[in-house]
């Protein structure tokens, strides 16, 4: 059966691209969708297929009222924020079929330590060392003999605030524990205002290497998956500046990244199936919707760095438009449990690059970044070839105001990283603010990017063959001169 | 004019204390300027603390902060630009503080042989690159939280960076809590290469633009261990310390002779930065402690990485002879003759104190050195040597050793 009455949950520029994306369906389906403000893309996809806005709080409360007037026969929930606070339980309450998962299944992503406790309890490959906190002086202690870490807020917040601490030199310390105490207090500090989790401050073993996005589609039963992605979380150029959701990913040349092999994907796809599955086992509910899994070559190889229970974004722009299939369908075929028995394909020699545009004071001064305007050429955009996503804005007076976070994604698709380079840069300039400066990633999907990319790929690549081929793939030993030996085994 | 190293630092969250990471900015960068160094933090509401830093000398706390050494005092301050103070270092021609603030403020004209590293009381750590791309500019980070800048790749790596880019001649970075934009200036952008920072004045841990320093003075010693393969012969290589030996061990690998750790130093200081004379032959003397067993009665060739006056050599030479006991003490200089003076920002002594020009014939330069045989590499070696490592020779600014009277188009 093709349902033709759809539900988006969400208000941002991955949800703006679903729905696009959704429009195009052969079975022309009437799009609504449930938004705390009115994004003007999504806004104009809803108006022309038939379906209706509804302005409301992403919640259980919100999604009654929109089922109540859209009557939807599939809801399909965007971000993790809906997911937390029991959005698709409501709906398995109301009998509506979802796309996007119920809380006890969002706390892979919601909870940093429920992630990794479940990857340890089930001895699923691509794990690492973590310590979870509630109190702030065991974290403190913690934290000062820990060497390099990742200190993380235990629950997901918006791709903010995860700071990693190398202590590779010694000497440097002192300003680094610093660093790391201040950290460790921002974390308790934010997370004291949500009280859905136990842990407050997670702290892991720091790796370093290249980072990739593995997402799958899975409907309970079996998984789709989808290209790897590249997404680059520093909101400066060239990797710097703080980690933010991210400002840009890239894909290609088709089903694949420049840096990554077949291998190494595989792996990765592994790892995230065998997630899922002990996820279904650990909570006895099916998993419908999408498993993002953020990953780093490491030198233990594909290492899961955390997952999460939706599409990213912007790497949501990037798979979709890797994809060659109906999008209404597939997401039909999830619900219905049937993923195994439907054909799909990916452009085989595209190369996609999406990038954000950001109001100056993203992520960290939204104050600054917020009720700028934006102007948008949409007809030069269009006339070079991409398309544009809005994220968090609104349309007042003609004008696109910002709300402070990512406020517009583009995407360009072409047959090479240059041509597509070069595409998505120009299509950028007719983004504008008339008030205000606008921030964007110049460096994704440049040869200099990817280059580099390569070489750091290559250079993990060689270390992790190295210890696989010393028996040293699943282990890490400290040995404290004179001390306790202490045997990290990952197997 | 003068040599400087220099660093910025900058965070991007609450909680640093940038200082406790620039302290050990000072060991590596002592090698371009003199003992005492000069850091300006800025604390948390926006004030620059200013001080001058002795080894192991405290430095003031702040979240985002300049430090430098140079040869020349006027190669750092504190400007007033409009309501801004800013705090800079740089390197080469020295030039105007107005001049720096209108190229802070966007409104300059490109400088052509000067780099600056500044930081605003508006917390924005700024550095350009001069158009020439004489002096070198390096951007790193550390994880989410510091970005840094320097002219000296292995600063970055030494306060715990990560290289991120060589910023391209003609251009100024801007980071701050808000921002980072490289962009370029106006301005007929070169990229001529400074010849000296790849034979001396660079760590040999650095990169210029990618090009890995050692790598080109390895390639150096080589080309001039197979010139001297022609007509010396010799029982053991010595390098001069400190630079020159990393030359005199791969000479010697080339040669197939062994090398012998035959001069120490008593002290690490650089010696070609010195303006006064008796300073300089201080500085000389602390790195000359000959180990005589190594030496006596041997025929030893000691490499070194220049040659300006000869002071350190016509020493070195008289300690290995008259000291040590050497019984051949030849002589070879891994850069080509410097016949003039860099007027393009590094210390040099005048032409006229310039042992290359001084005695133009060999025989002469030999006799004042006392030593039994001199070579120097050949520009076409060296023009060779870059060519290996990548670098156009059009793109290496070897004004330096030219004879010709032609200006470089600079």
């Amino acid at each position: 059966m093709i349902r033709s009455k759809v539900l988006i949950v969400g208000d941002g520029a991955r949800e703006h691209a679903i729905a696009t994306r959704l429009s195009l369906s052969v079975h022309e389906p009437r799009i609504s969708a449930l938004v705390t403000h009115e994004n003007p893309g999504i806004r104009r996809i809803v108006e022309r297929s038939g379906g209706e806005l509804v302005k409301s709080g992403l919640d259980p409360r919100g999604l009654v009222s929109a089922v109540n007037r859209v009557n939807p026969d599939l809801v399909i929930i965007g971000p993790e924020e809906p997911q937390f606070a029991g959005v698709a339980d409501k709906a398995a309450e109301l009998g509506v079929p979802t796309f996007g998962v119920p809380r006890s299944l969002a706390m892979i992503e919601q909870s940093k330590a429920f992630a990794r406790a479940l990857m340890w309890k089930y001895r699923i490959p691509g794990r690492i060392a973590f310590r979870a906190f509630r109190d702030i002086n065991e974290a403190l202690q913690y934290i000062s003999n820990a060497g390099s870490v990742a200190i993380k807020p235990a629950r997901q917040s918006g791709g903010k605030g995860v700071r990693v601490f190398w202590d590779r030199l010694a000497y440097l310390r002192d300003g680094i524990n610093e660093a790391k105490v201040s950290q460790v207090f921002a974390v308790s500090r934010d997370m004291a205002t949500y009280d859905d989790i136990d842990a407050r401050i997670v702290v892991e073993e720091a790796v370093t290497g290249v980072e990739y996005t593995v997402q799958v589609i899975s409907d309970g039963k079996s998984i789709i998956a989808l290209p790897p992605i590249q997404d680059n979380p520093h909101v400066f150029d060239y990797d710097v500046g703080p980690e933010c959701g991210g400002m840009g990913a890239i894909v290609g040349p088709g089903p694949s990244l420049p840096f990554l092999t077949q291998e190494e994907y595989e792996e990765s796809v592994e790892i995230t199936r065998k997630s899922l599955e002990a996820l279904q086992r650990e909570t006895g509910v099916k998993y419908v919707g999408v498993l993002g899994g953020q990953f780093m070559l490491t030198t233990y190889g594909p290492t899961l760095i955390e997952y999460y229970s939706r599409f990213g974004d912007p790497e949501a722009l990037n798979a979709l438009a890797m994809l060659n299939d109906d999008l209404l369908e597939m997401m039909e075929a999830a619900v219905d449990g049937r993923l195994s028995s439907i054909k799909y394909s990916f452009k085989r020699n595209a190369v996609a690059i999406s990038k954000a545009v950001a109001p100056m004071g993203y992520p960290h001064n939204r104050d600054l970044a917020r009720g700028r305007s934006i102007t948008i050429d949409m007809d030069g955009i269009r006339k070079l070839g991409c398309e544009v996503y809005l994220g968090s804005v609104i349309e007042e007076g003609g004008l696109y105001k910002t709300l402070g976070s990512r406020a517009v994604e583009v995407l360009a698709v072409g047959s090479t990283y240059r041509e597509t380079y070069e595409k998505i840069e120009n299509c950028i300039t007719h983004i504008k603010s008339p008030d205000w400066q606008l921030i964007h990633r110049r460096d994704i999907g440049s040869r200099e990017l990817i280059e580099k990319r390569i070489k750091d790929a290559e250079h993990i690549r060689t270390v992790y063959r190295w210890r696989r081929d010393h028996g040293l793939g699943r282990v890490r030993i400290d040995w404290v001169p004179g001390g306790e030996i202490t045997i990290y085994d990952y197997t | 004019m003068g040599v400087s190293g220099f660093v910025g630092v900058i965070s991007f969250h609450d909680g640093w204390d940038v200082s406790k990471m620039l302290r050990y900015a000072l060991p590596v960068l002592r090698h371009r300027g003199n003992d005492t160094a000069w850091a300006a933090l800025l604390s948390n509401d926006n004030k620059f603390v200013i001080q001058e830093v002795k080894e192991d000398g405290n430095i003031p706390s702040g979240w985002a902060g300049l430090l430098c050494l140079y040869t020349n005092n006027a190669s750092r301050g504190l400007v007033k630009c409009g309501n801004t103070d800013i705090a800079y270092c740089i390197e080469g021609i020295v030039v105007k503080p107005m001049e720096l603030c209108r190229l802070v403020n966007g409104d300059g004209e490109a400088l052509a042989y000067t780099s600056l590293v500044a930081l605003t009381s508006g917390g924005e750590l700024i550095a350009y690159r001069p158009i020439t791309g004489l002096r070198n500019l390096v951007l790193g980070a550390y994880g989410f939280d510091l970005a840094m800048i320097s002219n000296e790749s292995s600063t970055i790596n030494a306060l715990g960076g990560e290289v991120r880019l060589f910023i391209e001649p003609g251009s100024i970075v801007r980071a701050s809590k808000l921002n980072l934009s490289v962009s370029k200036i106006a301005g007929n952008a070169r990229s001529k290469l400074c010849v000296m920072e790849f034979i001396y004045l660079s760590r040999p841990d650095s990169e210029v633009d990618g090009h890995p320093v050692y790598e080109f003075r390895r390639a150096l010693a080589r080309r001039l261990a197979l010139r001297l393969a022609k007509w010396v012969d010799v029982d053991v290589v010595i390098g001069m310390p400190e630079t020159g030996i990393i030359y005199g061990i791969k000479a010697a690998e080339t040669l197939r002779k062994p090398f012998e750790y035959a001069l120490l130093n008593i002290e690490r200081r650089r010696s070609a930065l010195k303006d006064d004379l008796l300073d300089k032959v201080s500085s000389v003397h602390l790195k000359l402690s000959p180990v005589i067993s190594a030496i006596r009665g041997r025929r030893v060739l000691l490499v070194d990485d220049s040659l300006l006056t000869g002071i350190s050599i016509k020493e070195a030479s008289q300690a290995l002879r008259h000291r040590a006991g050497a019984r051949e003490v030849h002589v070879a200089i891994a850069s080509p003759r410097i016949i003039r003076s860099c007027p393009y920002g590094i210390d040099m002594p005048p032409d006229n104190q310039l042992l290359a020009n001084a005695f133009s014939n060999y025989a002469d330069a030999q006799r004042v050195l006392e030593v039994d045989s001199l070579t120097w590499l050949s520009l076409d070696d060296l023009y060779a040597t870059a060519n290996e490592a990548g670098i156009d020779g059009d793109h290496l600014c070897t004004y330096c050793l030219r004879g010709d009277k032609h200006e470089l188009d600079l």
